[in-house]
């Protein structure tokens, strides 16, 4: 796979509202290729409004998501090819498709390669590597960790330049999951950006090289990874600590 | 498969097989089937039309141009009702999972547009050969140019349906709304048109009515200047009307259905689409020699809402059938709630057209058992094809199944040579045949789960 340079994706002065109760601000944010950044947070902090709003889901009202300089949420072709989405929601699929209909379906529109043998095999490697056994099976009747292996295929199948990933872990078993950290790790080593939404802090913790971490739906933290363990011993005692803060606070 | 299929193919049978054959192993083909049954139905049902139009006497002498405002007017009215009748599907899904993974794909706006529209295409050409049979007849009959009746049909249905694929107003009861506005207007201008001083206008009232129906287009051409707004909802929350502290055992249905946002909003336009009937028969003091036939448009309206029902509940083994006792009370309790919605649903017709029958008591009689036969056939298909949220085309076909057996029923048991007594006797028997029909499917489903 080609190294890439001068990739970013830039966020500035965001607000999205998910609804008539909640909004997120993030005024400014820079992913820079090769790294991994963990958004982590509470249970309905705003990780997946976020995550949304970076793939271009979710209009913002004010501000402005860029890939690679062009707006996230606009109907340009180069945009979407920049972008890899793997949701949390299993139902993010199309449950009449078998998989390897998904996956030739996506490959035809990202247009990854117009020789077919070779888009077969990319599928059936990646297949193996996640150890996706029915992959001729119709996605609406595989089991939650199924088909949530066939999202990951999905959303690394055409190499984009960046990986955004909605819960990583939920309901994979943990080989699977050992494998497709893996998948990300190669992808990250050869000029991907990934950006990963958990509230697995242990898990940020030894994957990301920065961690975000959002409170209702602003950020309260952004920070190395190296240097939250180096000053407070782990993640997790800083988002304690952080989120103990805001309660006083409160 | 798809060894030696284009990029286009690839997406648009996905979005035909999404769209309409959802739930089965095979979807291609299901959905093939379906929309070939739907247009053999829709051919069918349209030279029966035809068939009893050839024996009625037709007036003639009306100029070209106003008939071509009249077809056009009937086929805007019934593009608009069909869409509005499946809007009410779309309305309820507050995530369009379709959309949602179109809008992640690196699409040209005319690719997206064409996905968006494909399925209402589809629905579109059902419409038009509905009509086909009829209007070449009637255009043999009184003399006009067949072609010019037929672009009159297309058009108006392709502007009714227009409209109504708008993102804005977002509200389907704002739509349902405007539209019940638009066709108001339609047939005061049509009233005038019919007046002799009104024909001094002649010119003026048709480009008036011309103009209505046009600005209906507008949906086509927003949906292609507007594509990136809906692939989610602005809001994820519904507020539920509570559980009741009391439910009777047979009751859980009806409180189901008025709980779940899609068949309260799909209840809601079938309700204001028979109250503005009857207010606007009520309005014009309009007299009908035969009452009973015009009840059939009431139990249209109360088939299309039954349509809805099922889907509010898993395919193949919903919940409730453990929790209501097993699958004979599962089906008791949804024909309970769907006769209950169906009769308040024509009771503005009712109201509006009682007064023009002679036995008050059997025309009473006579409305239940054709609410309930609409109710219940309408369940029936909903039973097939189970169309889920945002599943519109196995709405459209289940919708046009139960329409079509209201429509066709009379005619198979030749209700011009009964009684009205009969009739009733006639529609109860059909409806329980109909109820046992639903009971059998559900066993024979629950017995297939798992063996595929």
């Amino acid at each position: 796979m080609r190294k890439r340079h001068r990739l970013l994706l830039s966020v500035n002065g965001l607000r999205v509202r998910r609804n008539a109760k909640f909004e997120i601000n993030i005024p400014f944010l820079v992913v820079t290729p090769g790294t991994v950044t963990c958004i982590v947070g509470a249970n309905g902090s705003g990780k997946t409004t976020f995550v949304e709003s970076l793939v271009g889901l979710l209009p913002p009202i004010e501000g402005e998501v860029r890939i690679n300089g062009d707006i996230a949420h606009s109907d340009n072709p180069y945009v979407k090819r920049a972008i890899g989405y793997v949701p949390d929601d299993d139902s993010w699929i199309i449950p009449e498709l078998t998989a390897r209909e998904y996956f030739e379906l996506l490959m035809s529109v990202q247009l990854v390669s117009q020789n077919r043998i070779l888009m077969r095999r990319r599928v059936d490697q990646m297949s193996q590597e996640l150890m996706l056994t029915s992959i001729d099976q119709q996605l609406g009747q595989l089991s939650h960790g199924n088909k949530k292996k066939v999202q990951i295929i999905a959303g690394l199948l055409h190499d984009p330049h960046f990986i955004i990933v909605d819960e990583l872990r939920n309901g994979l078993d943990p080989i699977a999951i050992i494998r497709a950290e893996a998948l990300l790790k190669a992808r990250m080593q050869s000029g991907s950006a990934i950006i990963a939404a958990t509230h697995d802090l242990w898990w940020a913790e030894r994957f990301a090289d920065e961690i975000v971490m959002i409170r209702r739906g602003q950020i309260i933290l952004r920070e190395a990874t190296e240097s939250i363990v180096s000053h407070y011993g782990s993640v997790e005692s800083r988002f304690m600590e952080l989120y103990d803060d805001a309660a006083v606070a409160k | 498969m798809l060894q030696s299929q284009s990029k286009s193919y690839l997406l648009y049978s996905t979005v035909v097989s999404t769209r309409f054959g959802s739930g089965s192993d095979r979807p291609l083909r299901t959905a093939t089937l379906r929309i070939v049954g739907a247009f053999a139905c829709a051919l069918f049902v349209s030279f029966i039309m035809s068939k009893s139009i050839q024996n009625t006497q037709l007036p003639t002498g009306i100029p070209s141009n106003v008939l071509f405002a009249i077809v056009l007017t009937v086929g805007f009215i019934l593009g608009g009702f069909t869409m509005l009748a499946s809007g009410s599907i779309q309305q309820a899904g507050s995530r369009n999972v379709m959309q949602a993974l179109l809008a992640l794909m690196p699409l040209r706006s005319r690719q997206r547009w064409l996905c968006e529209i494909l399925p209402v295409m589809i629905i579109w050409s059902i419409l038009i050969v509905f009509g086909l049979a009829t209007i070449c007849v009637i255009s043999q009959k009184i003399g006009v140019s067949r072609m010019l009746l037929n672009l009159a049909w297309t058009a108006g249905l392709f502007c009714g349906m227009a409209g109504q694929l708008a993102h804005r107003p977002s509200s389907l009861f704002i739509k349902t709304t405007i539209f019940i506005g638009q066709v108001a207007l339609l047939l005061a201008l049509f009233e005038h048109l019919l007046q002799p001083s009104g024909r001094q206008h002649l010119n003026l009232i048709l480009s008036i009515m011309y103009i209505t129906i046009g600005l209906h287009c507008y949906g086509v051409i927003e949906l292609l200047f507007n594509l990136t707004v809906p692939y989610i909802s602005d809001s994820n929350t519904e507020h539920m009307p509570l559980i009741p502290k009391y439910i009777p055992f047979y009751g859980w249905f009806l409180v189901k259905l008025w709980r779940n946002k899609r068949t309260r909003t799909s209840f809601g336009v079938a309700l204001l689409l028979s109250l503005s009937t009857a207010v606007s028969i009520l309005v014009r003091g309009t007299t009908f020699s035969d009452p009973y036939g015009m009840l059939i448009l009431g139990a249209i309206l109360a088939s299309m809402f039954a349509c809805d029902t099922r889907g509010t509940m898993k395919r193949n083994v919903p919940p409730e059938i453990v929790l209501l006792r097993g699958v004979r009370s599962l089906v008791k309790n949804e024909i309970l709630g769907v006769l209950i919605y169906g009769i308040i649903i024509g009771l503005p017709m009712y109201f509006a057209l009682h007064g023009n029958a002679t036995n008050q008591i059997l025309f009473l009689m006579f409305f239940v058992s054709v609410q309930a036969f609409s109710s219940i056939i309408g369940l029936l298909a909903s039973t097939i094809f189970v169309p889920s949220t945002q599943d519109t085309g196995a709405q459209f076909i289940s919708a046009v199944i139960a329409s079509a057996a209201i429509v066709l029923f009379p005619r198979v048991a030749q209700f011009s040579r009964v009684s009205v007594s009969v009739q009733v006797a006639l529609w109860s028997e059909a409806a329980a045949i109909a109820w046992i029909l639903v009971y059998f499917y559900e066993i024979v489903r629950r017995k297939q789960y798992g063996r595929t």
